[in-house]
């Protein structure tokens, strides 16, 4: 038998360091009424949210699982920190922040990022933001970031008017979850016609054991402005199971564009129920670059609602799932009004056992005429105990439209190594190209620093063929 | 308990299915089951008709329901609900045997006309290729027009190893039809099947193509062709399970949606673990002509063996511009243009049918139906 290429797993190094839990302020496991008003008392929140966690509360007691996807059956919310307070205070400049949280940053290299980009660095660590930082001139332009505790309070309007107006808690069980305990995340505000240059950057990482990270994040871009948002997420590996159910809301107003960007690591014992949505106004722009790697289980579909006409999404993902992990992820896009487009590309990698799912849906409305849409799909696989799967949904309700699907499976083909090498490259040089060549559409999309993590995420030791 | 009153009572217990996508008419099992009227040609000395209610304590029926059950393992169909429904209560079962090992592929040619209205016909076959043999079986389905029926058809095909097997259904029932089929194929070591379908009339069709490709080399072809018009509904369902070592799959279909009519079209291709070197492919082709029409599409790929090729691909949306814009240049009204685009596009599927009085016939069908 041919020797396999083997790639390895991402290293998690850096992650799976564990502090020690200090925290001023922990909540009993499980979930009841008791708990939500605590943590609304504590965060010394306005009525109307209160009765929002409590209204998503019995939503939440309501719904059942869901039994489609991933298995959720060892999944125990009742033996679920809902909130850990760390012991710190947010602070704009980082020499404040705690040793060991800064320590804990510092190897993720969140300072690293705010020196080179100059401020516009938030990072939360378990339940609460810690430390966030904006430069000065876009403070006065009137561009809002902040934590969304801080928004609560300081731009409660503004909150009121968005929050949790696109992921009701109504969605699923898990969006209902996150209305009742949501904690931190990051509230972003960009008025009309102001282009933000550098991109923002926000990361979470949750420490304390057995806990959950429900994070809230809201950007609102306002008409004819921009904004590039890069996200972050960590965890170390315990023995018993975290989970990630945040909630992304991206308001994209008329002519305005937003690029999100998540590169997400969580600890290969963690579920991550995320929910993020986006809704686009009339010749506006989403972007979403997602890169999933962490996590035990993930179910996770970004979706772009095009409510405005020309409006467009582009969706970039890719999705490594290495052994014991179930990584089902894709994307929704769903075309409102006329002459709107969107490109989904997505790819994944399973190895070793793993499990990658691709999950999306395409919907085109009978409104949304001239409507132009392409899906590509492609998996590798790197051996045969792994799984690669592929559903999409195409729903078209009118016949101006146009929509093309692409969909491939398999793995590195020896026809591309041997033309390769018949242009003078050497083998183990070619199968290296064709790995990097399958994930450069993603790492291209990222900025510097993380586009060397990535790379660095993906090594490749070769040896014999690939496949 | 035979294995017929097994079925009718496992049909009796079964729910009627609730479907989310094209709600089931009602009243579906509840009509008086009827017999059609069945034309059998074939000249093969070598190719075995019988209808199957007198064969069915023959040992040799017997033989290839314990090889079904033993091999067959079906991950899509129309559910049970039918298929208890077909096999309990049948009344134009039919079972062909090939053992002709000829140049030429041996024709059978089965016409079912389906003549009262307010009935409903339950039609079976059990087609089996002995190994190295060949066969060609046609099976064309009619009515009278406007008569309301129901038909509930299931087809099982063994092509055992080496053999040749094409089979073409043609589903020509009046507009006011409802059709049901489902079809399950078991593909041996080199085998090699090919099935061409071409739904043209009812105007409530659930199709289910299962294909299982065994052995080594085996190779499976799933074409079809279908047009909707008004309210009709369509769910399409094809299969492919590849479990044997370089096999071979590919899945075509090319459609038109006029007026409200709606489809759903599902095309799943599964590699089992150990299926290296395995190929399948499926593309979907849709030609959207009214603002009003609803177009479903799941081209499912899954996956357990690394060393495969699966692709699938999808097109969906209006008559191509530019063609549209050269045939009107050339004195064509636009919708003489339309006619012909589409007509072009299905002449792929319909020139597999290979019979040519069938074929001018199923022409002048698609003619008369389009838009």
């Amino acid at each position: 038998m041919a020797k396999k290429t083997y790639i390895e797993d991402v290293d998690r190094g850096v992650y799976d360091i564990v502090n020690e839990e200090r925290h001023v302020f922990k909540t009993d496991k499980g979930l009841t009424e008791e708990i939500i008003r605590q943590i609304s008392a504590e965060k010394n929140e306005p009525q109307w949210m209160l009765d929002h966690r409590l209204k998503s509360l019995a939503i939440y007691h309501s719904k059942p699982v869901p039994t489609w996807g991933a298995d959720l059956s060892e999944l125990d919310v009742e033996n679920i920190v809902h909130y850990v307070k760390p012991d710190a205070k947010l602070s704009t400049s980082w020499d404040d922040v705690p040793e060991d949280i800064k320590m804990t940053f510092e190897r993720l290299g969140i300072p690293e990022a705010e020196r080179k980009s100059l401020a516009g660095v938030g990072a939360q660590y378990d339940s609460e933001v810690v430390y966030h930082s904006m430069r000065e001139d876009l403070v006065a332009l009137g561009v809002i970031y902040t934590d969304m505790d801080s928004a609560l309070k300081n731009h409660e309007a503004l909150v009121k008017e968005y929050f949790m107006k696109l992921i009701t808690p109504k969605d699923h069980k898990f969006a209902a979850l996150h209305g009742a305990v949501w904690s931190g995340g990051s509230f972003v505000y960009v008025p009309k016609g102001i282009h933000v240059d550098f991109p923002l950057q926000s990361y979470f990482r949750l420490n304390a054991k057995g806990a959950g990270q429900f994070e809230h994040t809201l950007i609102i871009v306002e008409e004819g402005a921009s904004l590039h948002f890069i996200e972050g997420c960590s965890a170390p590996k315990y023995s018993v199971q975290n989970l990630h159910a945040g909630a992304v809301e991206l308001y994209i107003k008329d002519e305005a564009k937003l690029r999100y960007s998540t590169i997400e690591n969580w600890s290969r014992n963690m579920y991550n129920l995320n929910t993020k949505r986006s809704i686009v106004g009339k010749n506006g722009k989403i972007e979403w670059v997602s890169g999933s790697f962490g996590s035990k289980v993930s179910m996770l579909y970004p979706m772009s609602i095009l409510k405005g006409e020309g409006a467009s999404s582009e969706f970039t993902g890719i999705t490594f799932a290495a052994k014991g992990q179930y990584l089902d992820t894709g994307t929704k896009v769903v075309h409102l009004a006329p002459n709107t487009t969107s490109i989904v590309n997505s790819k994944s990698i399973s190895k070793d056992g793993g499990h990658a799912f691709y999950r999306g849906l395409l919907r085109v409305t009978k409104d949304a005429i001239h409507s132009k849409a392409t899906v590509n799909c492609e998996s590798l696989m790197l051996d045969s105990f792994s799984r690669s799967d592929t559903l999409p949904t195409i729903e078209i309700m009118n016949n101006q439209s146009d929509i093309g699907h692409e969909a491939k499976i398999g793995r590195i083909s020896d026809e591309t190594i041997f033309y390769l090498m018949s242009r003078g490259i050497p083998e183990a040089e070619a199968k290296a190209m064709i790995v990097r060549g399958f994930v450069e559409p993603i790492t291209k999309e990222l900025p510097l620093e993380y586009a060397v993590e990535l790379n660095n995420l993906i090594s490749l030791e070769l040896e014999g063929t690939i496949g | 308990m035979n294995p017929i009153e097994k079925q009718q009572e496992l049909f009796t217990q079964l729910a009627v299915p609730k479907w989310k996508r094209a709600p089931l008419p009602e009243g579906l099992f509840e009509q008086t089951v009827a017999k059609s009227q069945l034309k059998i040609e074939c000249e093969h000395a070598k190719v075995k008709i019988n209808p199957m209610k007198a064969l069915f304590k023959n040992p040799d029926y017997l033989d290839y329901q314990v090889f079904w059950q033993a091999q067959g393992t079906h991950q899509k169909s129309l559910g049970a609900k039918f298929e208890s429904y077909v096999s309990g209560f049948s009344q134009d079962a039919i079972l062909i045997v090939s053992n002709a090992k000829t140049f030429e592929m041996p024709k059978v040619r089965l016409d079912y006309f389906l003549s009262e209205a307010n009935h409903n016909y339950l039609i079976e076959q059990l087609i089996v290729v002995e190994a190295g043999c060949k066969l060609e079986v046609i099976l064309d389905l009619s009515s009278q027009d406007e008569s309301d029926l129901n038909y509930f058809g299931k087809t099982k095909i063994v092509a055992k190893a080496g053999s040749q097997v094409k089979v073409v259904k043609i589903q020509r029932l009046s507009k006011s039809a409802h059709a049901f089929d489902m079809n399950l194929s078991l593909v041996e070591e080199g085998a090699q099947l090919e099935v061409v379908d071409l739904q043209i009339g009812a105007d409530y069709k659930a199709i289910s193509y299962e294909s299982e490709l065994l052995g080594k080399h085996s190779h499976s072809q799933m074409k079809t062709a279908y047009y909707g018009e008004s309210d009709q509904k369509l769910d399409l369902s094809f299969t492919m399970t590849h479990s044997g070592k370089q096999s071979e799959s590919f899945i075509l279909a090319k459609g038109a949606l006029s007026e409200q009519s709606q489809k759903t079209f599902r095309g799943n291709l599964f590699f089992s673990t150990g299926a290296s070197e395995s190929v399948g492919r499926e593309q979907e082709f849709v030609t959207l002509l009214s603002p009003n029409v609803k177009s479903d599409s799941f081209p499912a790929l899954m996956c357990s063996e690394d060393d495969v090729v699966g692709e699938h691909a999808a097109s969906i949306g209006q008559v191509d511009a530019e063609t549209l814009f050269y045939l009107m240049s050339r004195g064509l009204a636009e919708l003489e243009a339309k006619r012909m685009i589409i007509k072009a596009s299905f002449e792929e599927i319909i020139r597999e049918i290979g019979d040519d009085t069938l074929q001018s016939l199923v022409m002048e069908e698609v003619d008369r139906r389009l838009i």
